[in-house]
């Protein structure tokens, strides 16, 4: 990777965060973390992240507030978006995609938690952000 | 008095004699006159028994004329009557005869006349008639007898009606006496028992001594003397009372209950009661009975906990219980007798179509029918409720359908529940997800570090396929919540069907040679543009293809994916030559939840039982059917089909 990505990890459970912020480094990024939607919609604004990896359920304001007050902005309205949780009820993911939001070029990625080695996620990462795989 | 006519001798020429003559043959000749015109068959014999008169009703009688028996002696006179000659009874009044006597059964006489009935078996050509005979000397005026006379008169009509009447009396006495019904004369005057029959001793247990001349109240027959009293009453302004419940004590003071009749009959122009009881006790006891278990069936329809209707072949409603009435809004007053089209409005939830079909084929088809899932019933004020149903045709005793028994039940609470389920399924996965997720992504980059002894590195890869068997079992719990919530979403598309499979088979690849299988594809070129839900193919397809790969046996190697296009459809069949055994059959063949083969837990201990049901749902949810053959022959087949878009 000739220039580094930079990945906004907005996570509420440590641990996980913690495998994704080390796989992530690993891999040369660099990470940003926040622990609820309000840090993250905070962060966002102020470091521009090449993508932001969210997590759905989260304290203060959750994933999917953080994301439509995003999309208001100007940057958030094109900021690439990878979805994490671990809801897998068709109807939510429905209205996560089919929602105004994702009208823009930027499209959801949605990926249930338990299904994605962090591999897979990381695979998804390079090819969202159009990285050649090593 | 008569004299012979031809006795000329006796008549003397003198003129006083012969004026005296002359006013004996005068007298004579109308005294023969009258016995010719006489209603009654006369004959006269004179002393030497020859006829000297042959009437002309006994002409009649015997159709034989005077001119043929005049001066006839020699009994020639009873060939008409006996077919033979004879003394008959004329010829008894000159001289007695016991054995000619013999042959009249009722022979008497009286004053000098002799009167019997016989039957005379010649009369009429040889029908026979009963005749009635009546004969006696004549004398002349000094007493001496110079003939006799007999006259005959047909009695039998008089004989027949007698016989009648013998008979039916007989008849009746016998009805009288054989009758099951008690039954007693009556003397009206002072209420005494002139006869009473068999039955009646038996039913009230008095002796026929002891009932004779005495009375029903001084034998305490009647329980309420008032009952007798306005028996009586309409009795004689009626003449007759038909079929009373009276009770009657017995002389054992047994108390019964009696169907009473009785008319007023009149004999020797005195009124009698002829009364009859029939003994209804056990009719009354079996009527009470049937009474009560109708009751309690009411009270059971009335109180039972579902809605219940019945109607018959035509629909029209013959049963309405108070849920149905709680349920539908309608009083079953309003309801009985409708028909069911206008008191059960269903619809489906979604589409809002009526959906009242199930009554109607469980009545055509003979078969226990249940409503589709989700229904709705418009209740009389147009609200609605959510609704489970069955009908099922109600048949009589030689199997023939009269009608059609439904059940339904308000399900609103149900479905509270089932949504609370669902919630709770729902809720506790996506709980169970965060934590089965820390593990996975933790343990995975722990495996990677190169530092760990391979004794760790084992230990590592068992907790790591052990949380994969927990992820595995979240996700069949909320998939089996999905489809029974409904909330299977189909996302139909063009897809290339082949190329659905061959990845399927590429991503299954690592688990294909761990377990020693090959996966052949045979399908045509013409599989490009399949129109379906290519999440749900590829779970179902995905589902058994792991089941033949843990489960087929060890010796069976190949597994054969083939896809054939049919006229209505795709088929897809997955084989192995393993063999299923008949119990696991059994067990499985209904896809049914959390059932798995008998040796399934040792083959593939992370199975939830969920796998062939789940793919049965989804199959089904793309239209589309699952169903699987296993035996010696072909070894394992199971068909999976997708149904072609029109």
């Amino acid at each position: 990777m000739e220039k580094k990505y930079s990945v906004l990890v907005v996570e509420d459970e440590a641990p996980l965060g913690d495998s994704l912020e080390e796989k992530l480094l690993e891999e040369g990024f660099d990470v940003i973390r926040a622990s609820n939607g309000e840090e993250g919609y905070k962060l966002a604004l102020e470091r521009h992240p090449d993508l932001i990896l969210s997590d759905l359920i989260m304290p203060k304001i959750d994933g999917l507030t953080m994301l439509k007050m995003l999309r208001k902005d100007e940057w958030g309205s094109q900021a690439a978006v990878i979805i994490l949780t671990n809801i897998s009820d068709e109807s939510k993911v429905a209205e996560v995609l089919s929602s105004s939001l994702s009208n823009i070029n930027n499209t959801y990625e949605y990926l249930v938690k338990t299904d994605w080695s962090l591999d897979a996620v990381v695979d998804k990462i390079k090819q969202r952000l159009q990285i050649d795989k090593k | 008095m008569i004299k012979r006519k031809n006795n000329s001798s006796t008549i003397k020429k003198t003129t006083k004699k012969k004026k005296t003559e002359d006013v004996l043959q005068k007298s004579q000749k109308e005294m023969m006159d009258i016995i010719e015109f006489l209603p009654d068959a006369t004959l006269v014999i004179d002393k030497n028994e020859k006829v000297i008169i042959w009437n002309r009703a006994i002409e009649k009688m015997t159709g034989i004329p005077a001119s043929k028996m005049i001066g006839k002696g020699n009994y020639i006179y009873s060939i008409p009557f006996y077919g033979k000659r004879r003394p008959q009874l004329v010829n008894l009044a000159f001289k007695k005869n016991k054995k000619i006597e013999k042959l009249y059964p009722n022979i008497h006489r009286d004053k000098g006349a002799i009167m019997a009935e016989v039957f005379a078996k010649n009369l009429y050509n040889k029908k026979g008639s009963w005749v009635y005979a009546k004969a006696s000397v004549l004398r002349d005026n000094s007493g001496k007898i110079i003939g006799a006379i007999e006259s005959i008169r047909d009695i039998d009509d008089r004989k027949k009606a007698e016989k009648e009447l013998r008979e039916s009396e007989e008849k009746f006495s016998k009805v009288f006496q054989t009758s099951p019904y008690a039954i007693v004369l009556t003397r009206q005057k002072d209420g005494r028992f002139i006869d009473v029959n068999d039955a009646f001793i038996s039913l009230t247990g008095y002796s026929r001594k002891e009932s004779l001349s005495n009375t029903s109240i001084a034998m305490k027959l009647w329980v309420d003397l008032e009952n007798r009293k306005n028996m009586i009453k309409d009795l004689i302004s009626n003449r007759a009372v038909m079929n009373r419940e009276y009770l009657f004590k017995t002389k054992k003071g047994e108390i019964l209950t009696g169907l009473y009749s009785a008319q007023l009959i009149k004999l020797n122009s005195e009124d009698y009661i002829l009364s009859s009881i029939a003994d209804i006790t056990e009719r009354k006891k079996s009527e009470q009975q049937i009474y009560n278990i109708k009751m309690r069936d009411e009270a059971i329809l009335a109180s039972i906990g579902d809605a219940v209707l019945a109607c018959d072949t035509n629909g029209k409603i013959l049963l309405f219980n108070k849920i149905a009435e709680e349920i539908t809004g309608f009083s079953a007053k309003q309801a009985i007798c409708s028909h069911y089209n206008k008191i059960i409005n269903l619809i489906t939830e979604k589409e809002e179509k009526p959906e009242n079909d199930f009554i109607n084929e469980a009545i055509k088809y003979d078969k226990r029918t249940e409503m589709a899932n989700h229904i709705l019933l418009i209740k009389k004020d147009g609200s609605r409720v959510p609704v489970a149903d069955s009908a099922a045709p109600i048949k009589n005793l030689n199997g023939k359908i009269i009608g059609c028994v439904v059940v339904f039940r308000d399900v609103t609470k149900e479905r509270q529940l089932d949504q609370a389920k669902r919630d709770f399924i729902s809720l506790s996965s996506h709980q169970l997800r965060t934590p089965l997720a820390t593990n996975k992504w933790v343990l995975e980059s722990m495996a990677k570090d190169e530092n760990l002894l391979p004794k760790q590195q084992s230990k590592l890869n068992s907790l790591i396929t052990s949380n994969e068997r927990l992820i595995h079992l979240v996700n069949d719990l909320l998939n089996v919540n999905r489809i029974e919530s409904n909330k299977l979403l189909i996302h139909k598309q063009i897809v290339d069907l082949r190329e659905l499979v061959d990845n399927l088979v590429e991503i299954l690849k690592p688990l294909t040679s761990k377990k020693n299988k090959n996966i052949k594809v045979n399908a045509p070129a013409e599989i490009k543009n399949v129109f379906c839900d290519p999440l749900l193919i590829t779970e179902a397809i995905e589902n058994i293809l792991t089941n033949a790969i843990y489960y087929s046996p060890e010796d069976s190697k190949d597994i054969d994916i083939a896809i054939e296009i049919r006229k209505d459809d795709y088929l897809i069949s997955i084989h192995n030559s393993g063999v299923i055994d008949p119990a696991t059959i059994e067990k499985i063949k209904n896809f049914e939840r959390f059932v798995r083969g008998d040796n399934a837990p040792k083959q593939q201990p992370s199975g939830s039982g969920l796998g062939l049901y789940i793919t049965k749902k989804v199959v089904e949810a793309n239209g589309g059917n699952l169903w699987f053959e296993s035996n010696e022959k072909i070894g394992t087949v199971f068909y999976i089909t997708i149904i072609k878009n029109k």
